[in-house]
């Protein structure tokens, strides 16, 4: 009986170390997802406010529907915001978007101000600034994606490794 | 008009400060923003600024100066923020928001050849507020019919007389129909969203039962296409002038048409010296000539002169002659 209870506290301790490593490289490759996906938001905006002409309200709505990250709630919100009138800036009313909404951590200070700078591309009272704010969004959240992506590699799997094997090295100790 | 669809498209504080002076609506004609410069406001046909006490002023001193922050944040208002989709209105000058006001832009104005390409730094906004005032064509329609017809109707005034006024009020008139005739089949070719102040597509004007609009079309395509595809009894145009605006006229004339325009001139006289309406009114196309008083009384008629140029009505300082 104290052999069974053993196995399982054993299979326990290296069972959530190896999640807690899955969980690490989890949030590493959904950075990855949710900046690649700001990304693509910024080419679908740019085709709805350049070519199309949509409103900003409908645009986010419209772009909103295809984001399977957090970056869809905040566009819905923001879309909501503008409507209701309510006398803000777009620049209060996208801080106060993406407020709450990202997850703890997520994002470097970089990335998360960078997200936050995107409120110069989608409303600017420039529209020629507009375009250009666009383009160099893209390149930067191009940047941020490929860093991402670099660092998910490398350390991602290295990670969960390091967890388990923790995880195995912490169940040798105690058993 | 409610007064709060307009103070919304201001900054909180303008338009706090607006709502303090407790403006009658419909006595506002326009709200002046300037970069760096007091707030101004037309009211009652008179200049004032506006102070940052909730009060307007006569003396500039006292005026609250727009700041350019100010002056951002009312374009993201006006224009649901999104200047962007606003492309062809920036490019002609203007803006028509919700109730059929239109919002003035000066700034820098970016050049493509001959064309304009945009305006960048817009710094000035002249918000002229559209007011709808139904029955001021009362006086002047039963002059303008003729055994049952109405006659092709000019009206002259000088800038800021009243003239749109009086003829969105008339394209009303002709439209319901009344006493003075039957309902008619209205086309109008509204190139700078004033007679009607089509918002999104949307008349924000009422201007009858029986009327389309063309808007943001300009006057001598617009008035080709409504003949060819609308059927209308009656066409309406603001502001002729150009020669392909003419041409489209006698267009308009030998297809048995009938046509209400506007055009700026203070007097016949005055529009017989204009090379594209010479020829019109020498081959005597127009019937009525409606002549308003200008800015000194707005929307006053001065006279009602038939196409050979006798008075049917006559307002001579006030006092009405009828002929």
């Amino acid at each position: 009986m104290r052999v069974i209870i053993k196995m399982i506290g054993m299979c326990c301790i290296f069972l959530s170390c190896n999640l807690a490593g899955f969980g690490l490289e989890r949030r590493m490759k959904y950075r990855c997802l949710f900046l690649r996906e700001v990304k693509e938001v910024l080419q679908l905006m740019e085709n709805e406010m350049i070519w199309h002409r949509t409103t900003l309200p409908e645009a986010l709505i419209t772009v909103s529907a295809d984001c399977r990250t957090s970056l869809g709630p905040i566009l819905r919100c923001c879309a909501e915001r503008i409507k209701e009138r309510d006398g803000q800036s777009f620049g209060d009313i996208w801080h106060s978007g993406v407020d709450g909404k990202i997850p703890n951590g997520l994002l470097s200070a970089a990335e998360y101000q960078a997200l936050l700078d995107l409120a110069t591309a989608f409303c600017n009272t420039d529209a020629v600034l507009q375009k250009t704010q666009i383009q160099k969004q893209q390149q930067r959240f191009d940047c941020l994606y490929e860093r991402a992506q670099e660092e998910w590699k490398e350390k991602g799997c290295l990670y969960r490794r390091l967890f388990g094997a923790a995880g195995l090295a912490i169940v040798i100790l105690l058993f | 008009m409610q007064p709060e669809m307009i103070y919304r498209l201001l900054p909180a504080q303008i338009g706090r400060m607006l709502a303090h002076c407790a403006l009658d609506p419909e006595e506002l004609q326009e709200i002046r923003l300037r970069t760096g410069r007091p707030v101004m406001v037309q009211y009652q046909g008179r200049e004032y600024v506006l102070c940052s006490s909730g009060r307007l002023s006569e003396h500039a001193v006292e005026g609250y100066n727009i700041a350019e922050d100010e002056i951002k944040e009312t374009l993201e208002y006006i224009s649901g923020y999104s200047l962007y989709a606003f492309d062809e209105e920036i490019r002609q000058g203007f803006l028509t928001v919700s109730g059929g006001h239109r919002i003035g832009l000066a700034g820098h104005v970016v050049m493509e050849g001959n064309r304009i390409r945009c305006i960048r730094y817009i710094s000035f906004l002249n918000i002229r507020l559209s007011h709808q005032r139904k029955g001021c064509a009362d006086l002047v329609i039963p002059y303008l019919y003729e055994k049952g017809e109405l006659c092709h109707t000019l009206i002259l005034s000088p800038p800021g007389g009243g003239k749109t006024t009086l003829l969105r009020d008339l394209i009303r008139q002709v439209s319901n129909g009344g006493s003075f005739g039957a309902g008619r089949k209205v086309g109008v070719v509204d190139e700078r969203s004033e007679l009607a102040g089509a918002y999104l597509g949307v008349p924000q004007n009422d201007l009858g039962i029986r009327t389309d609009v063309l808007d943001g079309c300009t006057k001598a395509e617009g008035m080709r296409m409504l003949l060819r595809s609308m059927s209308p009894q009656v066409i309406a145009v603001d502001e002729l002038g150009s020669n392909e605006d003419q041409e489209a006229v006698e267009e308009v004339f030998h297809c048995g048409c009938r046509l209400l325009a506007t055009v700026h001139g203070a007097s016949l006289e005055e529009l017989k010296q204009k090379p594209q309406l010479k020829e019109l009114l020498g081959e005597g196309m127009f019937e009525r000539y409606v002549i308003l008083s200008g800015r000194r009384k707005i929307g006053e008629v001065r006279e009602i002169v038939n196409g050979q140029g006798e008075a049917l009505y006559l307002c001579d300082h006030g006092e009405t002659v009828c002929v």
